[in-house]
């Protein structure tokens, strides 16, 4: 199944035993609003409709109604300084449709993420504020230790 | 003399302003102040005024080439548009088919075997004769697909074709036959005509869809459309399709339902479902070319106009994956019915002068049959209205009506010498149009009837 390439067999042991495969899928998070019953999968670019359908009928037992797939077209950036052209890979998408009773909200993975931000910067700020408290007391008076006065 | 005429041609024009210039004063004040009416200035407001303009402009051109042309006037390069065609019904198709059709869709029950024989028309002579005449009709397609079959230099086609070549023949074999059987107790019959794989095709546009990704970004970006950002869209759909047969007739078939029963708010035109994502998330594809109108035949003056009935084909619907299952394939079959009725009549009334942003003024109505050639199922489509764009689609109070069966099968099977044993014959009951109206309103109120203009 893989078309990954392996080191060519050398004869003794230990013999490398890792066969990895490259059919992989991702979740992704739809671009655009789509049916509830809906799933959009970020999958590998040499996978067809029948890999993905197989893939999560056999694999994660999921009641698969259909798949399309489309190839994105990776971005083309050109160098600020020498002016040659990259390209990110191309990626296939596949979407996956469930039956309609089914319904999928891509999870919100970091949740919190605002919260503890908002934590962090609190108490730098309180930080700030206490060196800057420290700074005007002591601006008649520099090179003084914290520790001198209350 | 030349120079006295133009002395009292002088004279008369400066009576003519001094009496102006009198009444003007003597009107200049009224006890009332009148003013001019106070215009909405926004910019929704001005361009929903725009697009009335041109609504009203494509109204008042007289001929139906014209209008057509106006309409496509926009875009030199043709429209973006949803491409809705007779041969791909996607998982959950019915939803979006009744927004984009604007229709309520009526399942009627089976009837069983008991009813059908008591029903109305089983008692009828000749009901009976046309039953042996749609055994042989049925028989001799068989036998005519099987020869074709066999023949030396047939290519091997695959199954969605074979399914098509067989009902073709079946279709019009049965159509043939039972022309021939009723046209004697049924006068209109002689003056139908009959169209074979006619080509329909339908452009309209629909409101209420979510606007793309760019137009919500660029949008956002302006701060005084950022409000607006998420403000429905409107789509265009053109539809595409080829049945098997179509009949039509100079008289229209008569509505069933009311002229109030089609425009209550509740529960009808509240309770539409709505798909307003992206067609393209359910698997439609999308094109661009020009606005077509084509009902399948060429305009004549009192010529035969209105659509009775089309047979559509099922046979790509053999393409769908299992997993859709059969409640899924019942409602592939509701939303073919829907979509094909709805483009028919729509160009139908593209003849008569409609479009999609100018209403119908009187209700048209059809009749639809998909089949296989062994299951039939039987459709009434009742058109009231066309307008779904930008806001209609929730102001609209009209609403276009459907109504069918599930699939019947026509005969049990065809044993292996050709001989068919028949199942439930409603067949003939949709011939017998007796309710066939010419209405007394103006069939074309937007459309000029001279006849050097009228039909190019």
């Amino acid at each position: 199944m893989s078309s990954r390439w392996y080191p060519i067999y050398q004869r003794g042991n230990p013999q490398l035993r890792v066969f990895l495969p490259n059919f992989w899928m991702k979740l992704v998070r739809p671009e655009e609003a789509q049916p509830p019953n809906v799933v959009t999968f970020s999958v590998s670019t040499e996978m067809t409709i029948h890999d993905v359908r197989s893939y999560l009928e056999k694999i994660y037992k999921l009641p698969v109604i259909d798949v399309r797939t489309r190839i994105a077209l990776g971005e083309t950036r050109r160098d600020q300084t020498y002016g040659y052209v990259t390209k990110k890979d191309d990626v296939k998408y596949a979407y996956v449709t469930l039956p309609k009773t089914e319904e999928f909200t891509f999870p919100e993975l970091f949740e919190k993420k605002a919260e503890i931000k908002e934590k962090e910067e609190k108490s730098m700020d309180e930080s700030k504020n206490g060196f800057r408290k420290f700074l005007d007391r002591n601006k008649k008076r520099p090179g003084t230790p914290g520790w001198y006065s209350i | 003399m030349l120079k006295l005429t133009r002395v009292n041609q002088l004279r008369a024009s400066y009576i003519r302003f001094v009496a102006q210039a009198t009444s003007a004063t003597s009107n200049e004040y009224s006890c009332q102040p009148e003013y001019p009416p106070i215009r909405d200035l926004t910019h929704k407001a001005l361009k929903r005024r725009e697009a009335n303009d041109w609504h009203e402009e494509i109204r008042k051109v007289p001929t139906v080439e014209e209008k057509i042309i106006k309409v496509n006037m926009p875009r030199y390069y043709g429209y973006k548009v949803v491409d809705f065609n007779d041969n791909k019904i996607p998982y959950n198709a019915l939803p979006v088919t009744q927004h984009y059709t604007r229709t309520v869709l009526k399942e009627l029950p089976l009837l069983s075997a008991d009813e059908t024989e008591t029903s109305e028309f089983s008692s009828v002579a000749f009901l009976k004769t046309a039953r042996d005449d749609i055994i042989d009709a049925l028989e001799l397609a068989h036998d005519f697909y099987n020869h074709q079959a066999t023949l030396p230099d047939v290519a091997p086609s695959d199954s969605v074709n074979r399914e098509r070549q067989l009902t073709q023949i079946i279709v019009e074999q049965l159509n043939r036959a039972l022309l021939q059987i009723l046209s004697a107790d049924y006068p209109h019959l002689n003056d139908v005509e009959v169209d074979y794989n006619p080509r329909h095709e339908a452009f309209w546009a629909v409101g209420g869809v979510d606007p793309p990704k760019n137009v919500v970004k660029s949008k956002k970006g302006r701060d005084w459309q950022k409000d607006d950002a998420s403000e429905s869209v409107d789509r265009l759909v053109q539809y595409t399709g080829a049945p098997y047969l179509s009949l039509r007739h100079r008289q229209q078939l008569c509505p069933w339902m009311t002229d109030g029963e089609s425009k209550i708010m509740d529960p009808h035109a509240r309770h539409l479902p709505r798909f307003n994502h992206d067609a393209r998330t359910l698997g439609y594809r999308t094109s661009y070319q020009h606005a077509v109108n084509v009902p399948g035949y060429w305009p004549s003056a009192n010529g035969a106009n209105f659509g009775l009935l089309s047979f559509q084909s099922r046979a790509s619907l053999q393409m769908r994956h299992k997993a859709y299952g059969d409640r899924d394939l019942q409602e592939a079959l509701h939303a073919l019915a829907i979509k094909s009725s709805y483009a028919w009549l729509l160009a139908q009334a593209n003849y008569n002068g409609f479009n999609t942003y100018n209403d119908l003024t009187y209700p048209m109505n059809t009749q639809t049959v998909i089949t296989n050639g062994r299951e039939w199922s039987f459709y009434e489509y009742q058109l009231n209205t066309l307008l779904l764009h930008s806001n209609q689609v929730n102001e609209n109070p009209r609403v276009n009506f459907c109504r069918g069966t599930p699939p019947l099968p026509l005969y049990a099977e065809i044993s292996e010498k050709g001989k068919c044993r028949p199942r439930r014959l409603e067949l003939p009951e949709i011939y017998l149009w007796e309710k066939l109206w010419r209405s007394t309103i103006r069939l074309e109120p937007w459309r000029r009837n001279d006849d050097s203009l009228s039909w190019n």
